[in-house]
Order: C-alpha cells, then sequence, then structure tokens
C-alpha cells in the first residue's frame, strides 16, 4: 500500500485526503492525527500473512527437527573428536588416542541406532557392521595418523588407516599426503615379502630373489622411506629364515635412520627376538628407545626388567621395576614383575607379601572392571590392559599358593578367580590372550594335583591339551621347584 | 553499499523471508498498521516488513528483538551441526567408508547454507532500530537501564546489517573453515 501525495487543490471544509485510497472523505472518517481513513487502516492491521512465510517456516521446523537429528548422533563423536585434536596439539598422544576410540565408538553406536535389538543381534552373529551412514571425516583420520605414527606402533594401525584414508576422494591436505606415501611404501615392500612368505621360505634362493626384488624396489624409488621399511623387512626375513640376530639388528637399525618416526614399531618387533635369544644389550637399547618415546610403557618397563634380572642384575631390575612403578604407581604388572623375582629367588615370604599388597592395591578396581565388562559386554583399552595384567599377576598368586602347599587355595584362586576373567574375557572380545593358556594350565595343574575334577569337563569343552611339561608337574613327575623356580613350565 | 545489502539479502533470501514472516506476524499481534506485505522487496527493506512508526518503546524492542531471537534459535542448531561435521570431523561428499555419494553431506551443505543465512538476518532494518534508539530516549528510566545493552547491540547490528556486513563475515567464515 503505496502512500499517495495529497494534491495541491484546497479541500471543502471539514473533510480530509486518504493517503492510502487517495479518496477525499469526511473528517469523521479519520482518527485524530492519521493521515489515512478508517477503513484504511483497518485494511493494514488485518493484512493477510503470505504464504510463502508459511512454506519457510514449515521448511524451517523440518530443517531444525533434521538438524536435532543428526545432531544427537554427531555430537558426541565430534566432540570426542575436538578434545582428540586438542591433546593431539599438546602432545598427549595417549590421551587423544583415548578420545579418538570414544569418537569412534559414539559413530558405532550412531550407526547402531537405526537398527533394532534383534537386527543387531543378527549382525553380531553374522559378523557385519552397520551401515556407515555416520562416518569420522577426513580430518579426523588425519589426527588420527598424527595421534598414532607419535604414540603406538604405526604397524598395528596401517590397515585401518589405508582402508579409510586411500578411500577418501579430496586428498588435499600435506598430513594426508604424508601418510599416504608411508603406507604406499609400506605396501610396496610388504607386497615383496608377502611373495616369498607364500613358499613359507623354505627355498633359501627366494629368500635371495626377496632380498634382490627390495633391493631394486630401493633403486628404482630412490626414498628414505622404502629403504626403512624395506630393510625393516629383510630384519625379520633374516631372523626368521636365517636366525642372523646381529644381522637382523643391523637392519634394524638402518630401517630406524630411515624411518624414525617408526622407530616404536621396529624396536617392538626386535624386542622379542632379543628376548628369545637372551640378548641382554639389545633388549636395553630398544628397551630404552621405546621408553624416550611413552615413558609409561608398563611392558616395556617389564621386558627390561626381566632382561636385567635373567643377565643376574637382580638389583637393576628391581630398579627398573620402581622406576615403572613411578610412572603408573600400583600397577598389577610392578607387582606381577616383583612376585616372579621374588619366585624365582625363592623368597616365598617375598612373594607373597607382594601378592598380598596387589590384591590389596587393585583388587578392588579389577571387580570394577570385570562388572563393567559383564554390563557393557565391551571394555576399553586402558581396563583391557589392566584386566590382562592382573590375571598375569594372578598367576603368580596361584603359583606361590602352589609352592606353599596350599592347593585347594590355589584351585579355588585360579578356577574361581582368573579363569573366570579369561572366559568372560574371551567370549565376550572373542580374543584369546596370550596369559589364557597359562591360567589353563594352572586350572589343570591345581585341579589334578587338588584331585578336584570339576574343571576336566569345561576344559576338555576348551579343547585344552596340557603340554608334556604340565602333565609332568601335574602328576608330581616334576617337583614344583623345578617347573616354577627354575622356570620349567614356562609360567612364571 | 546498498546493493551489497541487496545482493547478499537475496543470498540468503530463505531466512530474509522468514524474518520479513515473523516481523509480519508479530506487527499484527502489537496491532501496528502494515504498509507493505512484500517480503522481499528490490530495496533496502528486503527481508523487512514497511509498516506505520512504533510510537512505544515496549512495542518496538519487541519488534527488533523477537524475530532475530527466533532466527538465532532456530539458524544456531541448523549452522554448528553441519559445521561440526563438516569443518572438524571433515566428511566429504564421498563416504570415506564405502565410496558412494554421502546424502548426509548434502544435508549438511543445505543445513548449513539455512542455519548461515538465519545467523545473517539477526537485525532489523536501520530504520527501525534508529526509532528504537529514539523511544528508547524517551522511555522510563528502568526499562531504558535494563534494555540499553540489548537496543546498543541492535542498533550497531542493524548499522552494519545494511552494508551486508555479517553476510560477507559470515561468507569469509566459512572459507576460512574449509581451507585451514
Amino acid at each position: 500500500m503505496k502512500e499517495l501525495e495529497p494534491t495541491t487543490m484546497t479541500l471543502p471544509k471539514g473533510k480530509r485526503f486518504c493517503t492510502i485510497c487517495g479518496e477525499v472523505k469526511k473528517e469523521s472518517n479519520f482518527q485524530s492525527e492519521e493521515p489515512h481513513c478508517t477503513k484504511c487502516c483497518e485494511k493494514m492491521l488485518h493484512t493477510k500473512v503470505h504464504w510463502s512465510g508459511i512454506l519457510a517456516l514449515i521448511a524451517t521446523l523440518l530443517c531444525v527437527c533434521g538438524a536435532v537429528f543428526v545432531g544427537i548422533r554427531t555430537i558426541p563423536a565430534n566432540v570426542s573428536l575436538i578434545r582428540a585434536m586438542v591433546c593431539a596439539h599438546q602432545n598427549e598422544y595417549g590421551q587423544a588416542a583415548d578420545l579418538f576410540e570414544a569418537a569412534q565408538e559414539a559413530v558405532l553406536t550412531s550407526n547402531k541406532s537405526f537398527y533394532s535389538v534383534q537386527e543387531l543381534s543378527d549382525m553380531e552373529k553374522d559378523n557385519i557392521d552397520p551401515d556407515p551412514v555416520f562416518t569420522i571425516g577426513l580430518r579426523g583420520w588425519e589426527t588420527y595418523a598424527e595421534i598414532y605414527a607419535n604414540h603406538v606402533a604405526a604397524y598395528d594401525t596401517a590397515p585401518m588407516l589405508q582402508s579409510n584414508l586411500r578411500k577418501a576422494v579430496y586428498q588435499k591436505s600435506k598430513t594426508y599426503k604424508k601418510y599416504a606415501e608411508i603406507f604406499e611404501a609400506y605396501q610396496k615392500a610388504e607386497n615383496v615379502a608377502i611373495q616369498f612368505d607364500q613358499t613359507d621360505g623354505e627355498n633359501k634362493n627366494v629368500l635371495k630373489e626377496m632380498f634382490a626384488s627390495l633391493d631394486a624396489l630401493v633403486e628404482k624409488e630412490n626414498s628414505d622411506m622404502i629403504r626403512g621399511y624395506a630393510a625393516y623387512i629383510k630384519a625379520n626375513a633374516e631372523y626368521y629364515f636365517n636366525d642372523d640376530l646381529d644381522q637382523t639388528l643391523v637392519l634394524f637399525r638402518e630401517a630406524m635412520q630411515y624411518i624414525p618416526f617408526e622407530k616404536s614399531m621396529i624396536a617392538n618387533a626386535a624386542l622379542p627376538y632379543l628376548m628369545e635369544k637372551k640378548n641382554f644389550e639389545g633388549t636395553k637399547e630398544f628397551c630404552e628407545i621405546l621408553l624416550s618415546r611413552d615413558s609409561g610403557d608398563v611392558s616395556t618397563y617389564a621386558n627390561l626388567a626381566e632382561s636385567y634380572f635373567t643377565a643376574g642384575k637382580k638389583d637393576e631390575a628391581i630398579k627398573t621395576l620402581e622406576r615403572m612403578n613411578a610412572h603408573s604407581p600400583g600397577n598389577p604388572m610392578y607387582y606381577k614383575m616383583q612376585s616372579r623375582f621374588a619366585i624365582r629367588s625363592d623368597d616365598a615370604q617375598k612373594a607373597n607379601a607382594f601378592c598380598v599388597e596387589g590384591e590389596q592395591v587393585n583388587g578392588q578396581k579389577m571387580e570394577q572392571v570385570f562388572s563393567e565388562l559383564l554390563r557393557k559386554r565391551s571394555i576399553d583399552r586402558k581396563d583391557e590392559e589392566f584386566m590382562l595384567s592382573y590375571v598375569d599377576f594372578m598367576a603368580n598368586q596361584v603359583v606361590v599358593l602352589l609352592l606353599s602347599g596350599e592347593l585347594d587355595g590355589a584351585y579355588n584362586a585360579v578356577y574361581n578367580g582368573a579363569f573366570n576373567y579369561i572366559y568372560y574375557y574371551s567370549s565376550i572380545t572373542e580374543n584369546t590372550p596370550v596369559v589364557a593358556s597359562k591360567i589353563l594350565h594352572l586350572v589343570y595343574i591345581c585341579g589334578t594335583l587338588s584331585g578336584n575334577d570339576d574343571a576336566s569337563e569345561v576344559l576338555s569343552q576348551l579343547g585344552y591339551e596340557p603340554t608334556d611339561v604340565i602333565k609332568q608337574v601335574a602328576e608330581g613327575k616334576m617337583n614344583l621347584h623345578d617347573a616354577f623356580i627354575e622356570g620349567k613350565a614356562g609360567i612364571v | 553499499m546498498m546493493v551489497w545489502h541487496r545482493i547478499t539479502t537475496l543470498l540468503t533470501c530463505p531466512a530474509a523471508l522468514l524474518r520479513a514472516f515473523f516481523e509480519h506476524i508479530l506487527l499484527k499481534g502489537m496491532k501496528i498498521p502494515v504498509e507493505d506485505t512484500d517480503y522481499l522487496q528490490k530495496n533496502e527493506l528486503c527481508g523487512h516488513v514497511e509498516h506505520k512508526p512504533i510510537r512505544t518503546f515496549g512495542k518496538s524492542f519487541w519488534h527488533a528483538f523477537l524475530p532475530g531471537f527466533v532466527l538465532f534459535i532456530l539458524g544456531l542448531p541448523m549452522a554448528v551441526i553441519p559445521a561440526l561435521e563438516m569443518f572438524v570431523s571433515g566428511n566429504t561428499l564421498f563416504n570415506i567408508r564405502t565410496g558412494a555419494v554421502s546424502v548426509l553431506f548434502l544435508l549438511n551443505v543445505v543445513l548449513y547454507y539455512l542455519g548461515v543465512s538465519m545467523l545473517c538476518n539477526l537485525f532489523p532494518s536501520y530504520e527501525d532500530a534508529l526509532f528504537l534508539w529514539d523511544n528508547m530516549t524517551k522511555a522510563k528510566v528502568l526499562p531504558k537501564i535494563l534494555l540499553f545493552l540489548p537496543t546498543l547491540v541492535i542498533r550497531i547490528g542493524a548499522f552494519f546489517a545494511r552494508f551486508g556486513i555479517s553476510k560477507i563475515l559470515a561468507i569469509a567464515v566459512t572459507l576460512f573453515f574449509i581451507f585451514i
């Protein structure tokens, strides 16, 4: 309604000009000073809202509902991701890794929300993942790559990074390119190794061919990454097929020079060889490399302490355990190693004292972790490490009880305690940890020695077969001192 | 500079239309005569409704504040949630796990556009903001003290909005997030 200009014509007395309708009307049709008549004023007060506004409002409300729907499912993951990014920026990679896992868990939960309980149960049975409606995007995976390159050996996570990073289409960032190059290099080197592995390594000529292929690859690509990964693969091959530890170590050191960001992966790969060959100096060197990258890694402290102990340097071994306890106070690995060294030093009293203390410090937490595992039907990584470490510690407790002649106590401790934990852990995570075989051996030994055959049926159901040494211990043909203190049973 | 206002308002036309719609309903509710019900006029009243001057401070404050507040409430989740998905997580057009075109990404783009549009249309026309300021100076002491700050924010916001600065800023922020 455009207002009209009043005409210059003189209006008759008692009449006024309406600026809206342009009509000259009686004074009584106007409200005091308003320039428009009452009729026009009424019209302006009752204008109709436009349909386009109503449509826009409905569409907006639908969009808000859509945003809230998406938000409920994505905000927990994105908040964890932001926190992981902040931690990674502050070089707190351990915490960042945990937060990233929380983000992954949140994404999985969101994807599961589209299915019924029955459908989820069927999918779990068939080992099928829910459709990836919500995913962690490229920037999230870049953070992941950064975290794991700095925190955990990249070797373990390479397949996951490959499958997620490679599929991304818009790869523009420098971070992605860097990691894509790493995995490209690793895969090329690994392909050569896989070809060799298919022959079971029986033919030494194939080993030579593999080395020649790797050398050709190094020459062709002229890249430090390829050199590094090639040296790493050669080192493993040297140990497996030539049993040459010295050459293996030379190659591992060479790999570290070319791919320093993979030091943790390389040191972790070297450590089992060094421990197997009881190479004290090498173990010390590679453990220190690992500890320089993660000073809170209790397994590395345990390996280093074990190496000192085996080399007869008991004081150094204990000092290493104290170092571990200072970084991670009261952890079950500390009590496990202390009781282990005490058992092997034939000091039953000291071993018992550490078992009692370890139980006091960690027993309650173990109960919580276990009930949480049963409730959630899944377990966090930190809790998982704690649980396995605690079960390993329990194995030592059982050995102490066995050595002190408390057969029934030992049987109860292993069958109702450690075995329970491992049994439920394995059934929920579908993962059989290394410590499980140790526990089964102890169940068998304790059950046979105490004449209690409650566990025999469970053991046969699990397909457990005792080794000859374990049979000898269980049948009393080998004394417990030799089995445990001398370490013949391989349990302590 | 007014041409910027027109261009940027047309770029955010869904929110401009919604703002004008809210203003219209509010004016009807407060019994203020509305002169022109065209929501997307080809002048600086684009996204606003032409009405008779509002004489009281209370009515003029609600007229300036409420439509923007509702747009803020509606626009915030629509802008923030897709922004987290696209700029923090880094989800792209193609699903990173399956490689297929991601419907969720397309939805996020639409929601982000609408959300940012709404956040760009929070302020009333500069004319209304001046009327509000004028009414505040004539108001009683208590409402003047209580509503001084929001009125000042509305006046400053409306001043910048007439040059399309809020929209240009939104585009700049989006580009910043895309390229960092």
